[in-house]
């Protein structure tokens, strides 16, 4: 929260009568309490979005009976999860297993912190913001590896090493489309991608290769959120959980939360490198601060929406298909698409208005 | 070249895919009509099970609160664990003048069933059959433990045992045979089995080769 950073210091020093560094730290912490939440409250709202529509794909209605329209069902399900005991395997390896989940949670936070909401809603507007979220999240990589290694258990041993095999690859495609899109945008701050887009979104200024581009991080963000048609690692009908076969209760549910906060954090890259993040479409609401917000949600949910169409449509690759998708058609076909977004970009056939 | 027609029949193939999921999925968020959940606690007095539902053993009476159970306790053998017990009296045979078994308690411990169905398939004399009844729940368990025979009921008197031929041969059991001619054929079997031993399994066969034929 940039923006509000002075508000915030502002209020805490002449109001409350604290020094600048003790207004410092409770601001920190206020911004970081308020992060937690939003983590939680997403992860809660997308588990519930994901049942009810893949209720409706599968001619169900999904939770409908606690709260309206079945909203506060995960909730339920979460204070279930707390109430849980923390088994474990005697034979693991206690420290690692205890910390893995961490990583995969402070990751998905740290991502979280970059994401513009709106224009004045955002908590760390650095000038490498795209890059610091594909940097950290590969952090999560780790979390889930460890998870795997520390079980010692053989499935959750293949799920973690499935996992290595493929989030890794597959970064190399998201960093690629993001390389495509830094040559039209220029920047890799957020709020400077977005407000480039006020003159059309990047999809439309790049047209052709942005197009290409969508499509191949739409499928290789599926892969990095380990969702249905690549989620080889935790094949329920392989592996049983994969990599979280031997947690249970709350750090369980940390994995399950994150997997959702995940989606949600490549959702809305996507959305902030294609669909304009928080501008309103043909600029109805500009000008009326955190109004912002409100689209950038809208457009996320979209995205996430698209994802849960891919679940409910696609079966799943095997380990091979996998691969061959990733490194015969994916890598080549990104980078003759970044050699064509730069002849656009240099000859000047970007479409903007 | 295959390559790149692989990619286009691919991007094909996968548009067709979501296509008709997504038919699906936009119909049944507005319409509803198509959705096959069934809300159950709300709709109890609606819903109707199908014939073949499994749901619990009753014994279905007739208008004159009479039922076809003659006590032959078939069932109660047949259960593997004990969900029935039959409590009987004895009385007289109107016919004969022998003793007969008169059913007083047909007890049913519902929370006990498995719904196995060796109790229906045993009663030779179809006496209980499958219910549809569904909405079992009950704060008492208590509740469960049910009696089949209706109070007051009485064994169908067509049901009771004639007096057996002296001679079996068909000329003297015709003369009886042109009133109630199904009730003969029926009852043929259990007159068998009183002259000699049959194991239960036997007898039940029988009854339904019998069955079959008519």
């Amino acid at each position: 929260m940039t923006a509000n950073k002075t508000i915030i210091t502002d209020f805490l020093i002449d109001v409350a009568g604290l020094t600048p560094d003790i207004a410092f730290w409770v601001e920190m912490v206020t911004v970081a309490a308020i992060y937690l939440g939003v983590f939680a409250i997403l992860g809660l709202f997308l588990v519930w979005m994901e049942r009810r529509v893949a209720g409706f794909f599968q001619f169900r209605l999904g939770p409908n009976r606690r709260g309206p329209m079945g909203l506060f069902q995960t909730v339920a399900d979460a204070l279930k999860l707390v109430s849980k005991e923390l088994t474990g395997n005697a034979t693991a390896d206690k420290f690692l297993y205890t910390v893995a989940p961490y990583f995969v949670i402070v990751t998905s936070l740290m991502s979280l912190a970059v994401i513009p909401f709106s224009a004045e809603l955002q908590a760390f507007d650095i000038n490498i913001g795209i890059f610091f979220i594909t940097a950290v999240s590969s952090v999560a990589v780790i979390g889930i590896f460890l998870a795997g290694w520390a079980s010692n258990n053989k499935y959750s041993l293949i799920g973690g090493m499935r996992s290595g095999i493929q989030m890794i690859s597959y970064e190399l495609s998201i960093g690629m489309v993001i390389v495509t899109m830094t040559v039209l945008t220029g920047t890799l701050q957020l709020s400077e991608i977005v407000e480039i887009q006020k003159n059309g979104w990047l999809i439309m200024q790049g047209h052709i290769p942005a197009i290409i581009g969508f499509m191949i991080f739409m499928i290789a963000g599926t892969a990095e959120a380990n969702r249905t048609p690549f989620d080889l690692v935790e094949a329920e009908s392989e592996l049983g959980a994969g990599f979280h076969s031997e947690y249970s209760g709350m750090n369980f549910a940390y994995y399950f939360l994150a997997e959702f906060v995940n989606m949600f954090i490549i959702s809305a890259m996507a959305v902030v490198l294609f669909f304009g993040g928080w501008l309103s479409p043909f600029g109805i609401t500009d000008g009326i601060p955190y109004v912002g917000a409100f689209w950038f949600v809208l457009k996320t949910l979209g995205v996430i929406f698209l994802m849960m169409w891919f679940r409910w449509t696609f079966p799943r690759f095997r380990i091979d298909q996998l691969l061959t998708l990733e490194w015969k058609y994916l890598i080549p076909i990104n980078m003759v698409n970044i050699v064509i977004m730069a002849l656009i970009v240099w000859l000047g056939l970007t479409i903007s208005f | 070249m295959n390559y790149f027609t692989s990619i286009i029949s691919a991007i094909k193939s996968l548009l067709i895919g979501m296509n008709v999921t997504g038919v699906y999925f936009f119909r049944n968020l507005f319409t509803r009509k198509d959705i096959i959940t069934v809300q159950y606690p709300d709709n109890i007095d609606t819903l109707k099970m199908f014939d073949r539902f499994r749901g619990e053993v009753v014994m279905p009476h007739n208008e004159l609160n009479q039922h076809k159970c003659d006590a032959c306790t078939m069932c109660e053998i047949a259960c593997p664990n004990g969900s029935i017990e039959i409590v009987f009296d004895k009385a007289e045979n109107p016919h004969t003048g022998k003793p007969m078994k008169v059913i007083k308690n047909h007890i049913y411990h519902l929370e006990m069933c498995t719904m196995c169905g060796l109790c229906i398939e045993a009663c030779p004399q179809e006496a209980i059959v499958w219910g549809q009844g569904f909405h079992h729940v009950t704060q008492n368990r208590g509740d469960l433990t049910k009696s089949l025979n209706l109070p007051g009921s009485e064994l169908d008197p067509t049901r009771i045992k004639k007096p057996k031929p002296k001679v079996v041969k068909p000329k003297v059991a015709k003369p009886a045979a042109p009133k109630v001619e199904a009730k003969v054929e029926a009852e043929a079997p259990i007159a068998k089995e009183d002259k000699k031993p049959l194991s239960p399994k036997a007898s039940e066969g029988e009854t339904s080769t019998d069955k079959i034929e008519k």
